[in-house]
């Protein structure tokens, strides 16, 4: 047991660069005697490591500095009401001065902040309106900016912003930033989400580099870990349609793309134009729009009517018909000429940068699949040909072939020289 | 105690705000990563913070400091966290209830890391006083044992075991949370 400790401790001042050298080299050849000792040590950094801060969590340490001067303020208030009342006389001069100065200066003026905490209506310097939870707090400058509104909100509020053209308002909520295009609507940010639901107009909220737009009746849910904006759709009736939709197939940026009998597309189409297709283009990348999928999905719905049709059995129509299909990246192998082209003279750039080859006109033929590289007929070093199928090559059994030689492609595309 | 120790205290009880905001700045940042560690939200441990230094500001004027500041604020930290838990942990309740009420859960962290941050944020708070604030010195200040044994006038070897003794109770805690990580060394050789 004795011993336990001491290798423990031996170990930890190891990790901790507190061993001489002699130390060191006693710790590495132990460490490196058995592959038990590896793993004990392996497990003890990790643990150690565990007990770590999260790398690179930023903190609002000038906010956090304001909040502490500020009650350091009221502390103070409170002695000089007691001690130095014939200082009032003084004070209030100071404070008309001050009164009058910042009026003269109100154009550069650098904002001084205002905190409310106060549970229920607030009004703001501009006359928008701020109703405030319990334990819900709200900074403001006392007077705002010409050119843009700026406020910083901890908790729940509603907020009804009046419309000024050319001064946009924005709140911050932790790293969320939402900016409001005159109207009302309501935030939460509790510990590890921040909700955003439009009563009225349109607002825009930020979250690192993602932005989405929200429409009236509609709700965002940001969660800090997330580097992205997890989107819960506000179950509308409108917005049904669009949760049945995308819990029938599971992936809906295509079915939209592969609707072919205009009937049904046009039905298809209209709920999901009025409701989700400017939103999808707001979630490009994929792990965003299975984050979606997942708010919707969890937020359920029941099965809805059009013209007489529920969604699912029009869908499964379409499915059996092979109207729509189900597949969750974009089909390549039906790329227009005018993308195969921009592709492949893609890759050949990418040759010449490699020093492949020199130039543009020096390759006579290429073929990249997912198992080799050959350019000019010769096979090219396995590193270049895995980085260009990591760009190229979308799934298994597919190839990009260029060159005058005929080729018959399975799956893929052929290009000649002329057609380049 | 360090001359800047004293500075500082002599500054406190001499209501200097200058030298105040110097002391903010300078523990800010490690006091916030330790209370991060210990409760994992980051609006919490900016308010747990912030009640340390104006609890250190009110209390000034019968402030008792006989060893080190960095010790004192660091014990703060501790009882402050403790003080916002038991406050959160009423929250949570009224979060979770509502949760139930509205069917509209929010999207769950997955189980294992939230987990395991909280019981490394427990495990940090359960530690012995002096254990603990040893830890912290070391892991927020990257103070080195000889310094640690220093500040809080004690040996090196008494740092060292205090320091040993706390890897010995993480891992213990941590035990379960281990095969986890042997399976993704596995998996990535």
């Amino acid at each position: 047991m004795e011993d336990e400790i001491k290798k423990d401790s031996l170990l930890l001042s190891y990790l901790l660069g507190e061993t001489d050298e002699a130390q060191c080299m006693e710790v590495e050849a132990w460490i490196n005697a058995t592959a038990e000792n590896k793993k004990y040590f392996e497990d003890l950094s990790w643990v150690w490591q565990q007990a770590a801060l999260p790398a690179g969590v930023p903190s609002n340490k000038a906010e956090v500095w304001q909040q502490v001067r500020s009650k350091i303020m009221q502390s103070h208030k409170t002695v000089r009401m007691r001690f130095f009342w014939s200082a009032a006389a003084v004070i209030f001069t100071v404070v008309c001065v001050t009164g009058i100065i910042m009026k003269l200066s109100r154009h550069q003026q650098r904002a001084e902040m205002v905190e409310a905490d106060l549970p229920g209506t607030s009004f703001l310097p501009d006359g928008s309106v701020v109703t405030l939870n319990n334990n819900s707090t709200i900074f403001y400058p006392a007077v705002f900016r010409e050119n843009e509104r700026k406020v910083r909100l901890r908790g729940e509020g509603f907020f009804n912003i009046k419309h000024i053209k050319g001064r946009p308002f924005v709140i911050e909520v932790g790293d969320v930033q939402v900016k409001v295009l005159g109207t009302s609507f309501f935030i939460r940010s509790a510990a590890r989400q921040t909700d955003i639901t439009v009563k009225t107009g349109q607002v825009l909220v930020f979250h690192k580099r993602d932005s989405v737009l929200l429409d009236e009746g509609e709700t965002v849910s940001v969660h800090p870990d997330d580097t992205l904006l997890l989107a819960k759709l506000v179950l509308e009736a409108k917005s049904k349609q669009l949760t049945e939709l995308l819990r029938r197939s599971g992936k809906l940026a295509l079915i939209e793309e592969r609707m072919k009998t205009t009937d049904d597309r046009k039905i298809l189409k209209d709920s999901l134009d009025k409701t989700l297709t400017s939103k999808i283009k707001l979630f490009p990348n994929t792990s965003q729009f299975r984050n979606l999928l997942n708010a919707v999905k969890k937020a359920g719905g029941d099965s809805i009517m059009i013209n007489g049709l529920t969604l699912d059995s029009i869908v499964r129509k379409m499915m059996m018909n092979g109207e729509i299909e189900y597949q969750s990246a974009v089909d390549t192998s039906k790329l227009e000429t005018r993308q195969q082209k921009d592709i492949v003279k893609n890759i050949i750039r990418d040759l010449v940068a490699k020093g492949v080859v020199s130039g543009f006109n020096e390759i006579v033929m290429f073929s990249l699949t997912d198992s080799e590289l050959i350019v000019n007929n010769s096979i090219q070093k396995t590193a270049l040909f895995e980085k260009l199928k990591l760009k190229y090559i979308p799934r298994h059994d597919y190839g990009i072939y260029y060159g005058n030689a005929e080729i018959k492609t399975t799956e893929g595309f052929h290009l000649t020289h002329t057609n380049l | 105690m360090t001359g800047q120790d004293k500075d500082y205290l002599t500054g406190l009880r001499q209501s200097n705000e200058e030298i105040f905001e110097q002391l903010f700045n300078d523990f800010y940042d490690p006091l916030y990563a330790c209370a991060l560690t210990m409760v994992r939200d980051r609006t919490m441990a900016e308010e747990v913070v912030q009640s340390v230094f104006v609890q250190l500001w009110e209390s000034r004027k019968k402030i008792d400091i006989r060893h080190s500041l960095r010790a004192y604020l660091y014990r703060s930290v501790y009882h402050a966290v403790i003080a916002a838990g038991t406050k959160a942990n009423r929250q949570a309740k009224y979060i979770l209830h509502l949760s139930r009420v509205s069917e509209n859960s929010p999207a769950a962290t997955p189980v294992e890391t939230k987990e395991l941050e909280m019981i490394i944020g427990r495990t940090l708070m359960e530690l012995p006083e002096s254990c603990r604030t040893i830890f912290q010195l070391s892991r927020y200040e990257q103070m080195k044992y000889r310094d640690i044994a220093d500040h809080l006038q004690i040996s090196v070897k008494t740092v060292e075991a205090q320091m040993t003794k706390a890897l010995k109770i993480l891992r213990e805690r941590l035990a379960d949370f281990l095969p986890l990580l042997l399976i993704l060394i596995q998996y990535h050789t």
